[in-house]
């Protein structure tokens, strides 16, 4: 696949004519070819298709990113392979789609206060804990509420409790919140600092906490 | 919460930097991040921070990772567009 520099591939796309013609139908063969191994390799959710399925899949989404790069290709700084930067898009494609298509529904909001307590207490549900080690584990889950429940925003308790307890895609979860993945992640970013903040404050460290939380089972 | 997503998420508290790149940045600069990483050179880490905090841009980082390795092998190019026979020898 080295068969182009990155001054080729700019120069030959830039231009119209032949050259052109010829490296837009690499390209596209290129980012068929990954976008197919991609899907077929490494999304476990989509074993239980054909493989005529996924070429149909990978045709749709090598012709969507060819269309986004050559809109693009002024952004491109060098600094990569041409083709590195190209398959960002491809993979990009077949990522956010099957994210889509993997939406959950209408998330709910109700009983926001009650869905954190859940999440947080039902860490310590383990039996036959020393109950020593039970009442401390107790503790700093208590506190880890409170400090979720009295220092962080609406906002950012929504983002907490569906990006990092209950695992929804950045993408998901912004659309719901009607805003970009940029917006949701300078969210969660301002929650964890002062999360981290507070926790600090409370002369507690990562480790302390994960040495709590040895015993799991 | 099961042990794993509260584990990964005291790591994520704890991570925090004081300043992180937003997902359009970390982008940007994904490709250069894959290219280095497979060229076994210095990484950059704004993006290392940010894949730690961003599920969706590690499902892309994981994904061009892959593909860029592939690429890297000379398997990418094996296939003619009739790609079923094509046996990928990357690692994940």
């Amino acid at each position: 696949m080295g068969s182009r520099t990155n001054d080729e591939w700019l120069h030959q796309l830039g231009n119209q004519g032949p050259q052109q013609q010829a490296a837009l139908h690499e390209l596209r063969e290129y980012l068929f070819r990954a976008v197919f191994l991609y899907m077929r390799d490494q999304r476990s959710d989509l074993t239980h298709l054909s493989p005529d399925t996924l070429r149909s899949m990978a045709d749709d989404f090598a012709q969507e990113a060819l269309v986004a790069i050559r809109a693009n290709l002024h952004q491109f700084r060098g600094d990569a392979k041409f083709t590195t930067w190209a398959y960002r898009f491809v993979i990009n494609a077949a990522a956010g789609e099957l994210r889509r298509r993997h939406y959950r529904g209408q998330l709910s909001w109700e009983n926001l206060s009650e869905q954190e307590r859940d999440a947080i207490l039902s860490t310590n549900q383990v039996k036959g804990l020393d109950p020593d080690l039970a009442i401390e584990r107790r503790e700093l889950l208590q506190l880890l509420l409170h400090i979720i429940q009295t220092e962080l925003n609406e906002q950012q308790r929504q983002a907490i409790l569906l990006v990092h307890f209950a695992g929804y895609s950045m993408q998901e979860v912004a659309s719901q919140l009607g805003t970009s993945t940029n917006t949701l992640y300078k969210i969660l970013f301002d929650a964890r600092k002062k999360l981290k903040a507070h926790l600090l404050a409370h002369h507690l460290s990562g480790g302390d906490i994960l040495a709590l939380f040895e015993v799991w089972l | 919460m099961e042990a794993k997503t509260f584990r990964q998420w005291i790591g994520r508290i704890y991570a925090t930097e004081p300043v992180e790149i937003d997902c359009d940045e970390a982008q940007m600069r994904l490709p250069a991040y894959v290219d280095n990483e497979l060229q076994g050179g210095e990484l950059d880490t704004a993006v290392d921070t940010h894949l730690h905090q961003c599920p969706d841009c590690l499902e892309t980082y994981e994904g061009l990772r892959y593909v860029a390795r592939l690429e890297q092998q000379g398997t990418l190019a094996e296939t003619d567009g009739k790609t079923e026979e094509v046996t990928a020898v990357a690692g994940s």
